[in-house]
């Protein structure tokens, strides 16, 4: 029942030196992630940092121009195993504007050997969408349910969503969460789902990959990344002082004090230092901010899967 | 993917049958007319032995219905070049429903050969009958004028069905490449156009070795209504005589008869051994010539379509 | 949606401003339906998908706040059947809180009476509690 990713079992998504160029600059280069097994992982970042190119690549929809990225052991490829095994879901959630939720759901099954047609029209019936007329004619939440309805029904081991919830109104999110959440409850589906805000996807998701200047910047339980990270509150000091015994993400100064972002920190702390916890939003965008200007902070990119087991 | 393709497409095919049965009824209709005017001209004719003149007489009335025939049968295979070929790839780019369809269990192959195959089925099958009734349809014509002659040829027997099926992947290139509808219908308006102008005007000449004859200048023509492509005065000695000016070629024994009159100039002439050599295709070669042009369209159309699939099988979506 | 689950005894609601993790959120609520008598011994928690279907929370996250239930002894998981209620929480007998509730009541009135608003007044009770010492904690 625990869907935990385990550090013994393969990942479910392996990156390795990934990269896309487009003409003569790249949309995402040297990308270097795993996605654990079963978990509902975030793929935060930047407008522009490359969500939507590894989105694509790790769906089969675009060829990497560098590196390799397999999907469950398996490389992206036009075969009828590999296509089933996967759901991808694009950003502008593709439908068919002249055809009604059913004939959606009928090419579905016909377009698919493994199809979990209760399923899909449970939820949909549930949620009060018309069968029966044409999806153009359904708000925009209703079609983001089809769209999702459509790629669970598909019962994936993997499915990727691109910014699922980036257009849709705060029911319509809280609505495609709790929808997506109930799809991957109990199932051991694997959800990668991108998205520029942690806030929209905060609640749903267990693991964080961020992205920033198209590289990997953190990699980690939203569990690990909390527990791992303080807030330090003390005296203004010089470059010297504590900064150098641990990992400082961010620093922020004011005339008499300074706020520190620190990772792990030790125990021997100053008695003029006071430790808060860390807000799990505070830490990504810390980390976002580093990734634009360049990486000149101390601390380099943050991969903690190892540690999940001792998370959990 | 059969039930998808169908019920994507269901109203192009609805209108396109529904335009072939109107067609049907006209062809029917006035193409019975026709041949029952023909049959009973030939008997009357053949009475009074003036069936040489029946081309002048038959017909003059049907001018608008034959113009009519001719620019569908010829523009048939362009409409479904932009309607059927155009959208049907470039619509779902230009939707994005690919990404929907390209996100099943289903590889993009069998996705292209399902409804690439669908649509030049249904080319062929518009085609053929289009073809069939305008074939039986234009029998007194034929009669007539031969067939072999442009806007003749090309509105019967199975090149009408290739062009078709060239037009619907030109159609469907243009917009796997594209992604635009308007831009692949433009692309099939005007690439339709060109390929059927050069293949017409210079390379079916040329499918078989002409045959030559040399005809006196009076108003002797070759029997059998056959594809005249050039006519040349040559002299006796069999060299062609080039026309710079009224009197350039013309030998000063005939100067006189060119002021008594064209008739005149051309028995003089005649007696100096001047003749028409003609150049042309005899009206017996129709089969060959249909054959040959229909595989040249179907080849090219084979070649745009393995050139639509090598895209979508490598376009990032 | 609402309809749709309105079978099960609990509804869970989350709020992102309080601070405290969703888990324990889930348990704290899970926790006051038994005190006021909303869930009894012998019924069935909302399974994960039920919850996560209703309030768009990872599936861990319930699982987490029901092992810690089952931690406590409030709840035992039975595989393939769900999660059902062993006992109401150790603490005072029902009727207490209610008790302590209407005397609290009488006490925001006076405190409104002498003029402090509703913030001030919620400052004053979080530094009594931390003031009362960190006794308190864990004793649900």
């Amino acid at each position: 029942m625990s869907r935990a990713a385990q550090p013994e079992t393969a990942p479910a998504v392996e990156a390795v030196g990934l990269g896309k160029h487009y003409g003569h600059s790249w949309g995402l280069q040297d990308c270097s992630v795993q996605v654990p097994k079963g978990a509902i992982s975030a793929l935060l970042g930047p407008n522009g940092s490359g969500k939507t190119t590894l989105l694509r690549m790790v769906a089969g929809f675009a060829t990497a121009s560098a590196g390799s990225v397999r999907v469950l052991g398996r490389a992206p490829a036009q075969s009828e195993e590999f296509l089933a095994s996967v759901g991808y879901l694009a950003q502008e959630m593709p439908l068919y504007r002249r055809l009604n939720v059913a004939e959606h759901l009928e090419l579905g099954r016909r377009l698919n050997r493994r199809w979990d047609d209760g399923a899909a029209r449970g939820r949909l019936t549930a949620l009060r969408v018309p069968f029966d007329r044409p999806v153009a004619t359904l708000s925009g939440g209703q079609r983001a349910q089809v769209a999702l309805a459509l790629a669970v029904a598909k019962t994936p081991d993997v499915l990727l969503l691109d910014e699922p919830v980036a257009a849709l109104d705060p029911l319509a999110r809280a609505e495609f969460l709790a929808s997506l959440a109930a799809a991957a409850a109990g199932t051991g589906l694997t959800v990668l789902l991108s998205s520029h805000l942690l806030r929209d996807v905060e609640q749903v998701c267990d693991h964080v990959v961020l992205l920033a200047s198209s590289r990997v910047q953190l990699c980690a339980t939203t569990e690990a990344l909390v527990s791992c990270h303080k807030v330090l509150l003390g005296p203004r000091r010089g470059p010297s002082g504590c900064e150098r015994s641990f990992d400082v993400v961010r620093a922020t100064h004011t005339e008499r004090q300074s706020r520190l972002l620190v990772r792990s920190p030790g125990p021997a702390l100053g008695p003029s230092w006071e430790v808060f916890e860390a807000d799990l939003e505070e830490i990504v965008l810390a980390y976002m901010g580093q990734g634009r200007d360049g990486g000149a902070i101390a601390a380099g990119p943050l991969s903690l899967l190892s540690t999940t087991g001792g998370a959990r | 993917m059969n039930y998808l393709t169908w019920r994507l497409h269901r109203n192009q095919v609805v209108f396109a049958a529904a335009a072939l049965v109107a067609l049907a009824a006209l062809l029917l209709v006035t193409g019975t007319r026709m041949a029952h005017d023909y049959s009973a001209a030939l008997s009357t004719c053949a009475a009074t032995r003036s069936c040489g003149d029946l081309s002048d007489e038959l017909f003059q009335g049907d001018g608008l219905v034959l113009d009519f025939v001719t620019a569908v049968s010829i523009g048939g295979p362009l409409l479904l070049g932009i309607f059927w070929g155009a959208p049907l790839i470039a619509k779902e780019i230009d939707e994005g429903t690919h990404r929907l369809v390209w996100a099943q269990s289903i590889t993009r192959r069998r996705w292209m050969a399902a409804k690439v195959g669908w649509v030049l089925a249904a080319a062929v099958a518009w085609g053929a009958s289009m073809t069939a009734l305008v074939t039986w349809w234009h029998s007194p014509e034929n009669a007539l004028y031969g067939r072999l002659g442009s806007g003749h040829f090309d509105i019967q027997g199975v090149v009408p069905i290739a062009y078709g099926l060239f037009a619907v992947a030109l159609g469907i290139v243009i917009g796997t490449w594209t992604g635009r509808v308007m831009a692949a219908a433009a692309g099939v308006l005007g690439g339709f156009a060109a390929v059927r102008a050069l293949v017409l005007l210079y390379v079916r000449p040329h499918y078989l070795a002409p045959l030559t004859a040399r005809l006196s200048l009076g108003r002797a023509a070759l029997p059998g209504n056959p594809w005249v492509l050039s006519k040349t005065l040559v002299n006796a000695a069999g060299h062609p005589e080039t026309v710079t000016s009224t009197f350039g070629y013309v030998p000063a024994v005939c100067h006189s008869a060119v002021f008594k009159g064209p008739s005149a100039l051309s028995s003089c002439l005649q007696a100096q051994g001047y003749r028409w050599l003609v150049s042309y295709q005899p009206a017996s070669r129709f089969w060959e010539f249909q054959a040959i042009e229909g595989a040249i369209f179907v080849i090219l159309a084979a070649a745009l379509v393995l050139l639509a699939l090598w895209r979508i099988e490598r376009a990032d979506a | 949606m609402s309809s749709e689950l309105s079978k099960n005894l609990v509804s869970f609601r989350l709020s992102s401003t309080s601070g405290v993790p969703a888990y324990l959120q889930l348990v704290q609520q899970v926790e006051q339906a038994l005190r006021m008598g909303a869930l009894g011994p012998g019924d069935r928690l909302p399974t994960v998908k039920e919850v996560v279907a209703e309030i768009a929370l990872n599936p861990n996250t319930v699982l987490k706040a029901y092992r810690e239930l089952e931690v406590r002894g409030l709840v035992e998981g039975k595989q393939g059947v769900g999660t059902f209620v062993l006992a109401r929480p150790s603490g005072p007998p029902p009727g207490t809180q209610e008790r302590l509730s209407r005397s609290l009541q009488a006490w925001v009135r006076k405190a409104r009476h002498e003029g402090l608003d509703d913030p001030a007044i919620e400052a004053l009770v979080r530094s009594a509690l931390t003031r009362a010492g960190s006794s308190a904690e864990g004793a649900a």
